[in-house]
């Protein structure tokens, strides 16, 4: 397990303890910061000395967020999103990634090698022709349009992760169950699909939290108010510069991450597995 | 059904994702169903990466007026853009960006790798916290930074007067705010080389340290011979993926500096994105998104290369 | 139950053949193991019996009925593969049942057929484990109750017992073996090892770069072995071969000692590779001198390894009297039992 460089003697781990703490503070002071600042009250939130931690803890700013009209649609259309882009992603990415993992024929090489190329494409690149083609054919503002937009940023990495795990399961598995009397679909539904949860699972996290965090697809494609997302709301607050109220902020900041934090506390193991996929190289 | 399914179940194990299966392939009839398996996958990202990719390119050539196109101006957007200074002075953010990015990023990394991995069961816990950054969106951490550096009620101006520094404009300062962006893009993704630099490091075999240490190596040959040598690799692919994803990235900028002051700190694809919002004129941004997608090609080339994803 | 024959069998990957034309009749309720170096073609054959790769040309006919363009699962067949198949996710009892299961069987046939099963091979007390709680021996017993629930005509055994430990595989054996004679269904079991082919076997079919080298009975094929391949790959140790020339009656080796030839080659004179198993050389006054190189005492037996010049020659003792390293030991070969094989296409001629 340990790449010790240090002997494993207990009291020479100290030092590295204690380094390991100031990394975490580094890192999560100022989400703490701001987490503190959620729970102020405006004027506590702009006192100088700023306070440390509130003096008189509030609520407010989160009843706020909540009672704030446009909040739920701007939940949902962020969940429809990040949701119906993963699904549309496994819907088009699993049979991909079965048929490059157990069939062979001509031609697979280039598929694959076309679908890597796809996902180097960086999406700010398209901006402007994909802007103009929406535009030229009436489709800006449309959720279902987002949604594939963002779908396709993670698609290729699905069928490349997908392909993977397929060629992970034993084919005699396959072969077994085609003996045992199982059509392609069979195995499908009652062996692969089961036998690679794990892997799904971790590109469904990563799916979700990338396009769930995303700002610029939904900013630039669907600029209408009806159609924005909590990361959307939450710039456009940071732009309406006169009535910025850093605590309120602060809150929005901490909902709009919330799905995200839970994902990753629940699935954390899956999140960071599918991260480093493939980074060793053994 | 059946004959098919014979053939493709079993002459491919071995033949892996990429294997030339010309031999297996020749005796066979020609069948269309693995096609289809990808049809799906392939129609969306023809439509929306793919054709937009060749349109992009063809909008350069174009002659532009907001969001008409008036007609073919061969490489006169190519002159306009490589000919402007505003351009090269993107360009230079660009690189200053990545590259402080990337120092601090991979530095810190490192760094956090190495301790927490010999910090024991506290290292492997306090792991999974100081990831969780990497999980927030880029306009939660701006917003949150944003507030942090507030000129004048943000926490970290307040300490570096209470030190004795003169804050002034933090992010409103042309000096200081492309810096001050590089600083808040390590701190969100250091913890990215941390993870992957954890990973090899997990890999490497217990046995080689115990081996350096039977022939009398001590704690800096560890790490040399064995530590660095092993995650290099793996240091190198994760510092292609951050360039990659730091040459992309706007949303940062967008929320904390909207570009400025004074184009300090536009970078080649914030120049994109502000193009195609303003869209005063788009074919110049045609060619500024063309110069992000041949770099970006470019490094994802070298990446694809270096972890063998294709050549094995 | 039914028998399998195989007519002319071949199987080509493009041009690169690598089944020649494989004849094989398999009677019914019959053991049949196909053994051969790997690389042979075995589990190829195998696997085309099975249904899991086309037919490039010849015929498979299972029960008088020619399969070759049938489907597995109505070929009435069942295999049990070397990593034994099992699906990780379902329990014993569901891994035994999913072919009943995709048959639509009702509920209390499946149950039935797993009970049945699982009495069988003593594995109802597990029934509800997985895959992964179960030690090797009883996986590959969950393997072989999944092929018993089919109630099939013909058993597929594809190197089941080489994922075993040594001491496993040899209790494995007999279980199948047992098996075997208690259910009587045709066999057709694929190893790489001849003593698992010779101890499980009614009839072994010998195999080597996509031919068939050798049908026949377990002792037959070790008493009378068609040619050099069977005569080394059947028998442990492997058969000592010897070069030399048959000259007037006897065997000359290439440093002119003398060896007595059997009987009927008296005639014969050309170059000849002379065969003699290891437990077949007998301690002998006047005999051939060899100079003792290692000595392995197994307990019953012993095994020496000795030089004659530049040819290594292994033989078996079974007395007490141990020759040391680096002692000269006279040994003749039991005439009864050598063989002469061509030097030419290593053909018996004895």
């Amino acid at each position: 397990m340990s790449a010790a460089i240090s002997s494993g003697r207990p009291n020479g781990r100290i030092p590295a303890i204690l380094l390991s703490f100031i990394f975490a503070v580094i890192v999560l002071g100022p989400v703490a910061w701001a987490l503190a600042t959620s729970f102020k009250t405006e004027v506590e939130a702009v006192a100088v000395p700023p306070t440390l931690w509130p003096s008189t803890a509030t609520l407010e700013n989160y009843l706020k967020v909540f009672r704030d009209q446009s909040f739920l649609r701007d939940f949902w259309n962020s969940v429809a999103y990040s949701v119906g882009a993963v699904a549309l992603a496994l819907l088009v990415g699993i049979p991909a990634g079965y048929a490059a993992a157990r069939f062979s024929f001509k031609g697979k090489r280039t598929l694959m090698l076309t679908i890597l190329a796809t996902s180097m494409v960086p999406g700010v690149a398209l901006l402007v022709p994909t802007f103009y083609l929406l535009d030229s054919i009436g489709l800006l503002n449309s959720g279902i349009v987002v949604t594939i937009i963002l779908s396709a940023r993670i698609i290729p990495q699905t069928v490349w992760f997908i392909a993977n795990f397929v060629e992970a399961v034993p084919v005699e598995i396959e072969d077994s169950a085609f003996m045992d009397g199982a059509n392609r679909f069979q195995i499908i539904w009652h062996l692969i699909l089961p036998l690679i949860r794990p892997g799904i699972a971790a590109v469904a996290t990563i799916g979700i939290v990338t396009t769930w965090n995303d700002y610029i697809t939904v900013a630039v494609f669907a600029p209408e108010v009806a159609k924005r997302t909590l990361q959307v709301a939450l710039v456009n607050q940071v732009f309406d510069a006169v009535g910025i109220s850093w605590s309120y902020m602060m809150a929005f900041v901490v909902i709009a991450s919330m799905p995200v934090i839970l994902m990753f506390g629940l699935v954390q193991k899956w999140f960071i597995s599918g991260l480093t996929a493939g980074a060793v190289k053994g | 059904m059946s004959a098919s399914h014979t053939q493709a179940a079993t002459a491919t194990p071995g033949a892996g994702l990429l294997g030339d299966t010309s031999d297996t392939q020749s005796r066979a009839r020609f069948s269309w169903i693995p096609y289809l398996w990808f049809a799906p996958a392939i129609v969306v990202l023809f439509l929306v990466t793919l054709y937009p990719t060749f349109f992009v390119g063809w909008l350069s050539f174009q002659k532009t007026r907001y969001y008409e196109l008036t007609g073919f101006v061969g490489l006169a957007n190519f002159y306009e853009v490589f000919g402007s200074s505003a351009f090269w002075n993107t360009v230079f953010v660009s690189l200053a960006y990545v590259v402080g990015s990337l120092a601090g990023a991979v530095v810190l990394g490192m760094a956090a790798a190495l301790v927490l991995n010999n910090a024991g069961a506290t290292g492997s816990v306090l792991r999974v916290f100081i990831l969780f950054p990497w999980t927030l969106s880029m306009s939660v951490v701006g917003s949150i930074w944003l507030w942090l550096l507030n000129p004048s009620f943000g926490p970290i101006p307040y300490l570096m007067q209470a030190v004795g520094i003169e804050p002034g404009l933090m992010l409103g300062d042309p000096g200081l705010a492309l810096p001050l962006i590089i600083i808040v893009t390590a701190w969100w993704s250091f913890p990215y080389v941390m993870v992957m630099a954890t990973a090899a490091m997990q890999s490497i075999p217990k046995e080689l340290y115990e081996a350096v240490e039977i022939d009398g190596g001590g704690a800096l040959v560890k790490f040399r011979y064995v530590t660095l040598t092993h995650i290099l690799p793996t240091l190198g692919s994760t510092a292609l993926t951050l360039s990659i994803m730091y040459l992309t990235l706007m949303t940062l900028i967008i929320v904390m500096t909207g570009g400025g002051p004074l184009g300090s700190t536009t970078t080649l694809s914030f120049e994109a994105f502000r193009g195609t919002v303003q869209a005063v004129n788009i074919g110049p941004t045609a060619v500024v998104s063309i110069v992000v997608l041949l770099i970006n090609v470019a490094l994802g080339v070298v990446y694809t290369r270096l972890t063998g994803r294709v050549t094995g | 139950m039914a028998n399998v024959e195989l007519n002319a069998v071949r199987k080509a990957y493009g041009t690169a053949a690598v089944i020649h034309g494989v004849t094989v009749d398999i009677r019914d309720g019959e053991f049949v193991t196909l053994v051969g170096p790997s690389g042979c073609g075995k589990s190829t054959l195998l696997r085309m019996i099975a249904g899991l790769e086309d037919i490039s040309g010849g015929e498979i006919r299972i029960g008088g009925r020619t399969v070759n363009s049938v489907p597995p699962k109505e070929r009435d067949i069942a295999m049990v593969f070397q990593n034994y198949a099992l699906y990780p996710h379902m329990t014993v009892a569901e891994n035994m049942g999913f072919s009943l299961k995709l048959k639509k069987a009702p509920k209390d046939v499946r149950e039935a057929g797993v009970k049945r099963a699982a009495e069988i091979l003593s594995l109802t007390k597990l029934l509800d484990r997985y895959p992964r709680e179960l030690s090797g021996g009883q996986r590959q017993r969950v393997a072989m109750g999944r092929a018993i629930v089919r109630d099939p005509q013909v058993f597929l055994f594809d190197e089941p017992l080489s994922n075993l430990d040594a001491k496993l595989r040899v209790q494995m054996r007999t279980e199948i073996k047992e098996l075997h004679q208690r259910l009587k269904t045709t066999t057709v079991y694929v190893t790489h090892d001849q003593v698992e082919a010779m101890t499980m076997a009614d009839k072994i079919v010998v195999m080597h770069d996509g031919i068939v080298e050798q049908v026949g009975a377990p002792l037959e094929l070790y008493n009378n072995p068609a040619n050099m391949f069977v005569a080394g790959f059947i028998g442990s140790p492997a058969m000592n071969f010897l070069k030399g020339r048959c000259e007037r009656g006897r065997f000359l080796l290439e440093d002119g000692s003398v060896l007595t030839l059997p009987a009927g080659l008296e005639h014969l004179s050309s170059g000849a590779v002379y065969g003699v198993r290891p437990e077949h050389l007998v301690r002998s006054d006047g005999g051939l001198a060899l100079t003792v190189a290692v000595v392995e005492p197994t307990g019953a037996e012993t095994q020496v390894i000795a030089r004659h010049g530049s040819q290594s020659i292994v033989c078996i003792f079974r007395d007490s009297d141990l020759p040391q390293p680096g002692d000269i030991i006279r040994v003749r070969p039991d005439v009864s039992r050598v063989h002469v094989f061509s030097e030419q296409d290593g053909r018996r001629l004895s």
